[in-house]
């Protein structure tokens, strides 16, 4: 299950979106996921799968490998779909009892999945294509604005980076303690809440022992190694913009530019079209609260 | 009875680029009674090959029978299977959890659902059996040494009352005497209590000196099988997997290629001098 | 120079109660003083707990000496503003390779060390391809930490302490969590490092096989040093050896029970081949009445 979420996982090819610089990926996948709900028209959805596809293709990670993403997220996204379908107001088109299913709702909905799927496809194709340590150089770099206002923008990147580097380390460890505790016929699995929950101390105790002592280790091992904050700290990969990422920002631009154009053009000569950018607004928030 | 392992094969990732076909084939008969040394290098199949005794690991293919029942059986309980097989893995510090090493050896005996009193009764005899000095039963066991934790976890298996009993790299991290401290305690348990020891390791000259059988594991198939003379008679082989045998193995093989009629069977320092003595006591007569 | 010196080192771990008050104190280190030449392969053999971890810690300036002093080329560890310079020096590689790889590839791992120091960019991966090919790992320079043996962990580790440049490297037990061939892989490591390279190596560990290509060993017991000399000399004395909760090689343990036997062998027998050898030339084999 857990091996299934490509979200987070890092795919190496040589490809030019794995070569741009993080701060461009993370903005890109921010603006292309703002994107999503500003610009929620079918002719918008068209521009906005042309960009994605055109990316991924650029990317060579394999499209099979980045649609497995949507496995995890499959049972969100069908719920979704249900409820917009049945519980969105307007012409009835088909009455099963109480419940109507509606040529509104049927639009919600596909409108909905479109948008999920593309969010998930946007920010599973970044951490596809960047390695944790670039994203947190990059996360490092672009919130440097902050420090001014004493935000230690150094120690958290530092956190994610370890973080990053200890999960799947801590995940193998639990499975260990797990089964040691199995052996001594420990049982997870029957029982009500609270005996479930109990149940789950003769793991959590040699995990989080573990954790500490790891933690101990790791901060004497980055002391001898001269470790002393972000203060005179030199880079190995420093993050410099080359001539790829300026065209990559235009072509974030240009993106943005056809986008606008092309709702514009559709508001203009299509009269009938219903969702628009402020009638986005309301469906923005709608989606907020189906997460 | 015995513990029958009939054709066993266990592949894991199926389907994904880590696919590993982690035993192939194997079929064993691990006796009552017998200790036993299972020998393989970091991969080779033998921590997932204990793993399927006490049915932590599901065997893709193939079937496992303790004392004559199919394990896999649907009215074949898996739980009771558990304490029959009591399995030490190689880190106490994963199943140390309790206030004191008496609370967390009595979590075995408590899982099983035994009275009150006679869980007390079972840590308090696996402790003593374990060496454990008493006035460490009320001790956190997160402030043991290493070789008492160690005490501390096999302690907690054996208050299941097993049948048999796995310990996974029981030695790890070990200085030499808390080496032979716990060995000598692992084989006074095989000779007093009459349980079935199952030890697996990669060091041959720890195990050499204590068991009786020795199974060699490589890229998941047993690759030898027998007594640790017949085993380390195959020294060539154990290197090319990555084994050494011990090093009294290479003196006797080199003595003898230089010409010396010694039998080259001897595994342990006391056996080799035996063997010298009489070789070279003969030449000065 | 010394590479390494110290006079009469005391540590003691004091244990406070929650109110603060000293529980109890420990010595584990009891005055020890020690010298190691420039380009030495020194041994530090000890059961767990006779303090010969404490001891390295110091030698990092990772500990303070309770009393007593430790020089790393001529600076006190005690003087603060010598700390990272200390640090850069005398490099230390742990036990558990897992907790002290610190990225999650492995080239940025060992340009750790140097992004610390401030090294340049360029500098920076200069070091880290050196380093990575000292240690034989440079194919691996891409991979993930997660995916390697123990061994390659162990060498990524030492890599990351080789691009800083040190005159010294401490290794803190290096091989006790690996199986055989990941040991192996490292001993050679640290023995070529300190061959080609000319890397002063304080080497600690329990395992006799290991101490054998050593300069010199220390034997350590109860905070103090109690053996010192050749690997000759110290493996000669197995009895002694032995009360110290340690061990010798078979084959040493071997040739000293012969020897007791009334069999005339050298003292002190390290390898198999020396064995042999010594045996060929004690008692011819034509002597022993074969003929093959």
């Amino acid at each position: 299950m857990i091996r299934d979420i490509t979200i987070g996982q890092y795919y190496p090819a040589a490809s030019v979106i794995h070569k741009l610089d993080p701060r461009v990926k993370l903005l890109g996948t921010l603006v292309f996921i703002i994107s999503l709900f500003l610009f929620s028209s079918f002719s918008g959805y068209v521009v906005a799968a042309v960009f994605l596809f055109g990316t991924i293709r650029l990317s060579r990670v394999p499209l099979k490998f980045i649609l497995k993403g949507l496995k995890a997220v499959f049972i969100l996204l069908l719920f979704t779909v249900i409820f917009n379908i049945f519980l969105t107001k307007g012409t009835p088109l088909v009455t099963i009892g109480p419940l109507a299913i509606t040529w509104e709702g049927i639009r919600t909905a596909v409108f909905m999945a479109i948008r999920l799927v593309f969010l998930i496809l946007g920010s599973s194709l970044m951490t596809l294509t960047t390695t944790p340590n670039q994203l947190t150089d990059g996360m490092e770099k672009g919130l440097a604005i902050l420090k001014p206002l004493h935000v230690p923008v150094h120690e958290i990147a530092m956190i994610m980076s370890i973080a990053l580097r200890f999960i799947p380390i801590l995940l193998e460890e639990t499975d260990k303690i797990m089964k040691a505790q199995s052996a001594r016929g420990a049982d997870f699995e029957s029982g009500n809440m609270i005996q479930k929950a109990k149940s789950l101390i003769p793991i959590l105790v040699p995990l989080f022992v573990s954790a500490f002592r790891r933690a101990n280790d790791l901060a004497m091992a980055m002391e001898a190694r001269c470790y002393h904050g972000g203060d005179g700290r030199t880079k190995m990969k420093p993050l410099r913009y080359e001539k790829r990422d300026y065209t990559a920002y235009f072509l974030l631009l240009l993106y943005l530019g056809i986008l606008l154009a092309v709702n514009l053009l559709v508001r203009y000569f299509v009269a009938d079209t219903q969702i628009t950018f402020l009638s986005a607004l309301p469906a923005t928030i709608m989606m907020r609260e189906g997460f | 009875m015995a513990i029958i392992l009939d054709k066993v094969n266990y592949s894991y990732s199926v389907g994904t680029a880590y696919e590993k076909h982690a035993l192939k084939d194997v079929s064993l008969v691990l006796n009552d009674g017998e200790f036993i040394g299972i020998i393989g290098h970091t991969g080779s199949g033998k921590s997932t090959l204990i793993q399927h005794l006490n049915g932590l690991e599901r065997a893709t293919s193939g079937t496992i029978y303790y004392n004559g029942r199919d394990i896999y059986d649907t009215d074949f309980k898996m739980k009771e299977l558990r304490g029959k097989v009591g399995l030490v893995f190689q880190y106490p510090e994963h199943q140390l959890f309790e206030t004191t090493v008496l609370e967390d050896v009595k979590f075995g005996p408590k899982n099983q659902g035994l009275p009150p009193l006679e869980v007390d009764l079972r840590a308090y005899e696996a402790l003593k059996q374990v060496g454990m000095p008493e006035e460490l039963y009320d001790a956190s066991p997160f402030e043991l040494s290493g070789g008492q934790k160690r005490r501390a976890a096999i302690a907690g298996v054996l208050a299941m009352k097993p049948e048999v009993l796995i310990l996974d790299e029981p030695t790890a991290g070990l200085d030499p005497r808390g080496r032979d401290e716990i060995l000598d305690q692992i084989a006074a348990l095989h000779k007093e209590q009459g349980i079935t020891v199952i030890l697996v390791s990669h060091s041959m000259e720890d195990v050499a000196n204590y068991v009786g059988r020795i199974i060699v594991m490589n890229h998941g198939q047993v690759a030898l099988d027998g007594m640790p003379k017949e085993v380390f008679s195959h020294y060539r082989e154990l290197e090319s997997m990555g084994l050494s045998a011990p090093q009294v193995t290479y003196v006797m093989n080199g003595l003898r290629q230089a010409g010396y009629p010694v039998e080259t069977s001897a595994t342990t320092v006391e056996e080799a001098k035996e063997e010298i003595l009489r070789v070279l006591g003969q030449g000065r007569e | 120079m010394n590479m390494i010196r110290t006079e009469n080192l005391v540590h003691e771990y004091i244990r406070r109660n929650e109110e603060g008050e000293v529980e109890s104190i420990s010595q584990a280190v009891g005055g020890v003083t020690l010298e190691v030449a420039k380009g030495d392969f020194v041994a530090i053999l000890g059961h767990n707990g006779s303090g010969k971890s404490t001891l390295a810690k110091h030698i990092n300036a990772l500990l303070e000496p309770t009393e007593g002093s430790v020089w790393v080329k001529g600076m006190d560890t005690a003087d603060e503003t010598k700390l990272w310079e200390i640090r850069q020096s005398a490099g230390m590689v742990f036990q558990n390779p897992d907790n002290q790889i610190i990225a999650s590839v492995v080239e940025e791992d060992v340009g750790f060390g140097p992004e610390n120091m401030g090294v340049p960019t360029e500098e920076i991966w200069r070091r880290v391809e050196e380093s990575l090919k000292a240690v034989g790992m440079l194919e691996y320079r891409s991979h993930s930490p997660n995916r390697l043996s123990g061994g390659q962990k162990q060498r990524v580790a030492i890599a990351g302490i080789m691009a800083m440049k040190p005159d010294c490297i401490v290794l803190d037990e290096p091989t006790a969590m690996l199986d055989p061939n990941g040991r192996k892989e490292v001993l050679r490591t640290v023995r070529e490092l300190n061959r080609q390279e000319g890397v002063t190596v304080l080497l600690i560990t329990h395992y006799m096989e290991e101490v054998i290509h050593a300069d010199r060993v220390i034997v350590m017991d109860d905070g103090k040093i109690v053996m010192q000399g050749t690997p000759r000399q110290i493996f000669s004395r197995v009895d002694e050896i032995k009360k110290y909760r340690l061990d010798v090689p078979q084959v040493t343990e071997l040739a000293y029970e012969l020897r007791r036997s009334g069999v005339n062998l050298p003292e002190g027998i390290l390898t198999v081949e020396e064995f042999l050898e010594a045996i060929k030339k004690e008692a011819p084999a034509y002597k022993t009445g074969t003929n093959r």
